[in-house]
């Protein structure tokens, strides 16, 4: 019997994380106790991540498509992808650096969970079988129910991660039966073969309604409205690092493989699914921002937003075209920058212990934290579309996508949003330079609530003790290079985007052609 | 054709419906009828229970329920593995030890944070 | 003799399905929409397996052991994040689960 032909190459970075995750965890259990293992294990991750984007850049460089048995592949497209994923790892540890004690006594679970989100969420990007596809979209959304239930001291960190799991297992549910159909319609599970057999023409029944189920699927883990119930709770329960990995990449994974799916396999009902999923941008855009509006905390201002923002990045899959696909991979770059960025300096400003930043905190920044302060206002600025930073180009990428093939009505919708949105992200601009700390009395009454949650007696059980806040002050060190780094990439990338552009279109174009 | 299978699906659950009445219908014609008031109490074997049978388990019983979970299902994969085993080459049987490597690393980590003491 | 036709089995399982979804939707006890998270699962098992047997494929055998283990990962965190949750709050009624709002 000869066995298929494998070519481990083309999964080398998932390898490597992989084996980094288990080192990881096998580190912290040999040295429990040890303040080894407190410093190494960030270390360890940030080295298996660097190590990972280095065989990610020699992949490209070796160009090409290197296949794992048609199962998998490493091509621009998910190398790309992949990168994004990375650099929204790298990020994830180094906001967890200095500030993983709080919220847990596992750092090493803490690190290999969020190396195995990530190996799912490469795997996710370079899959071209819907086997790999669902086995993927589990391993990601697994570790991240976890991460987000992390927090064992916080009851709301448990709520959001219930609630996660729940809609997201119900949705996996959903996507499982629309693979299946879809399975019944061409007889095969392979991304390629189905477009073929279904441009033969195949069981429009199957086809149809397994196209819509995974609409839903892909819809719940993007957090496309109806189907964002979750997002707020999830984020704004989840420790703040948590929040700002997951809101990136996991959008990055899901949206890779949304369109590869779609346009590889599904491509003889575009014209359907087209405006189904033009419906539904609009509404998640227009529902995502009119809800940010009203939203006190920050974290779940940003929830909203994430939701908003998956409804930009929507409207480039609508058209189905290579232009829309180059459109939507830059904007999951640029949103990885400025929404990290965003994340990286909540968790700077957050109190020992607290888990959330209420708009009323910003109040007086620019006076106490100038820099902090600054690059706020850049994350800001850029989330809201404002040229000359990233997030103005990535709109404008995705809506000259639309208009180009004709959806002028949605692209229009799109840019009242967008202003819309300019409302929420510069009060808080607002808030830090032109209020005085005095004004924060909105945050009264939260720290009432939260010192309320404190006062009940936290359970304390056996398997999982529960960590009381360290009372020495941590370093902000890596906090601060996150920072830093969000903040000159937003700019940068902003300021030349021709590179990045000229890389991703040649990397799509040699996947979608076009 | 397919009605025809379902014909023997139809007279077998007939026949294990009408059988327990008849059973029981047969016993009651044939046994002699002297009641005392022990003989008429439920047949219980063993030891008479003690308050609500739904009682809950103890959280703990569950974390060995989660990680048992687990392992149980890697059999499987194991199984089509063991079935197919003598056309495989070395390849496959490396894969198989790389699969259950990472899994006892997974046992290894539950027993150091001690998942596996009962507490 | 003949087969059951590929058509009952896939009849069955979107019933099957259908149980499960709705359940989810108007049920209130985690652990029972947990339960009718997994029939939707085993649902769509028996549709992977009635269309293998009808394509005379391996396939979708194969992918119906995938989604078996991936539903005992999803029924090991599922139980651990519902035993979090109920160390909190001492109630598995998913309407009593309202910290977050708004």
């Amino acid at each position: 019997m000869t066995l298929p032909q494998v070519n481990f190459l083309a999964i080398l970075p998932q390898i490597i994380v992989t084996a980094t995750a288990l080192l990881v965890l096998i580190v912290d259990a040999v040295d429990r106790r040890g303040a080894f293992s407190r410093r190494a294990l960030s270390w360890l991750s940030l080295i298996g991540l660097l190590a990972a984007g280095a065989a990610v850049v020699w992949l490209v460089m070796q160009g090409g498509r290197q296949s794992f048995q048609d199962m998998a592949v490493s091509d621009g497209y998910s190398l790309a992808f992949s990168a994004i994923i990375l650099l929204a790892a790298a990020m994830g540890v180094l906001l967890a650096k200095d500030t993983v004690d709080q919220f847990t006594r596992m750092p090493g679970a803490y690190y290999a969970l969020l190396l195995l989100a990530v190996v799912g969420m490469m795997t996710m990007a370079s899959a071209t079988d819907l086997i790999v596809v669902f086995l993927s979209l589990e391993i990601l959304s697994l570790a991240l129910y976890v991460l987000v239930g992390f927090n064992l001291r916080e009851p709301r960190s448990a709520e959001g991660s219930l609630k996660y799991f729940l809609l997201g297992a119900f949705a996996s549910g959903f996507f499982l039966y629309g693979a299946a159909l879809l399975y019944g319609a061409s007889g095969s599970t392979n991304l390629a073969q189905i477009g073929q057999a279904m441009g033969a023409g195949g069981n429009e029944i199957y086809l149809y309604a397994g196209t819509a189920l995974l609409v839903v699927g892909f819809g719940f883990k993007v957090a496309m409205v109806p189907f964002h119930m979750w997002t707020p709770d999830a984020y704004q329960g989840a420790p703040t690092p948590v929040t700002g990995f997951m809101s990136v990449a996991t959008k990055t994974a899901v949206f890779a493989a949304f369109m590869r799916v779609f346009m590889q396999a599904l491509p003889a009902t575009q014209e359907t699914w087209g405006w189904a999923l033009a419906i539904l941008a609009a509404l998640t855009m227009t529902l995502g921002n009119l809800a940010a509006l009203r939203q006190t905390s920050l974290k779940r201002m940003l929830a909203y937003s994430s939701i908003a923002h998956a409804g930009y990045a929507l409207v480039g899959l609508v058209p189905g075209s290579a232009a829309g696909a180059v459109a939507v991979l830059f904007y999951m770059l640029s949103y990885a920058l400025m929404n990290l960025g965003a994340f990286a300096v909540l968790v700077a400003l957050e109190r020992r212990g607290e888990n959330d930043i209420l708009r009323g905190d910003m109040h007086g920044l620019s006076d106490r934290r100038p820099g902090l302060a600054a690059a706020m206002a850049i994350f800001m600025f850029a989330l809201a579309g404002i040229p000359p930073f990233v997030g103005f180009f990535a709109k404008f990428f995705i809506f000259s996508a639309a208009a180009e093939a004709g959806w002028i009505g949605l692209v229009v919708i799109g840019v009242i949003n967008s202003v819309i949105s300019a409302f929420y992200y510069l009060s808080v601009v607002v808030a830090m330079y032109f209020r005085s700390e005095k004004e924060a009395a909105p945050a009264a009454p939260v720290k009432a609530r939260k010192s309320k949650d404190k006062a009940a007696p936290a359970p304390a059980t056996p398997s999982a003790p529960v960590p009381q806040a360290p009372a020495l002050a941590t370093s902000q060190n890596a906090i601060r290079l996150a920072v830093v780094l969000a903040a000159i990439g937003t700019v940068a990338v902003g300021l030349y985007p021709a590179p990045w552009t000229a890389y991703i279109t040649q990397a799509v174009q040699s996947v979608f052609g076009g | 054709m397919i009605q025809e299978n379902f014909q023997f699906v139809l007279i077998l659950a007939v026949v294990a419906f009408i059988f327990p009445f008849v059973g029981v219908a047969v016993a009651w014609l044939l046994r002699p009828k002297k009641p005392n008031k022990l003989k008429t109490t439920t047949y219980e074997c063993g030891v008479e229970t003690v308050g609500d049978t739904w009682s809950q388990f103890k959280a703990q019983y569950y974390l060995f329920a989660l990680i048992f979970v687990i392992f149980d299902v890697e059999a499987v994969f194991l199984f089509p593995w063991a079935v197919a085993y003598n056309q495989l080459t070395l390849y496959a049987l490396v894969e198989a030890f790389v699969f259950v490597g990472i899994l006892f690393m997974g046992l290894i980590y539950a027993w150091r944070v001690n998942a596996l003491e009962w507490q | 003799m003949d087969q059951v036709p590929t058509t009952y089995y896939l009849i069955l399982s979107a019933i099957i399905f259908t149980i499960g979804a709705v359940g989810v939707l108007v049920r209130r006890n985690m652990l029972v929409i947990f339960m009718c998270v997994e029939m939707m699962l085993n649902a769509v098992n028996l549709t992977l397996i009635a269309l293998a047997l009808q394509f005379g494929q391996l396939t979708g055998q194969i992918f119906a052991f995938m989604v078996m283990a991936v539903a005992a990962a999803e029924v090991a965190i599922g139980l651990a994040i519902v035993i979090a949750v109920v160390r909190h709050r001492d109630t598995t009624n998913v309407d009593d689960i309202n910290l977050l709002r708004g």
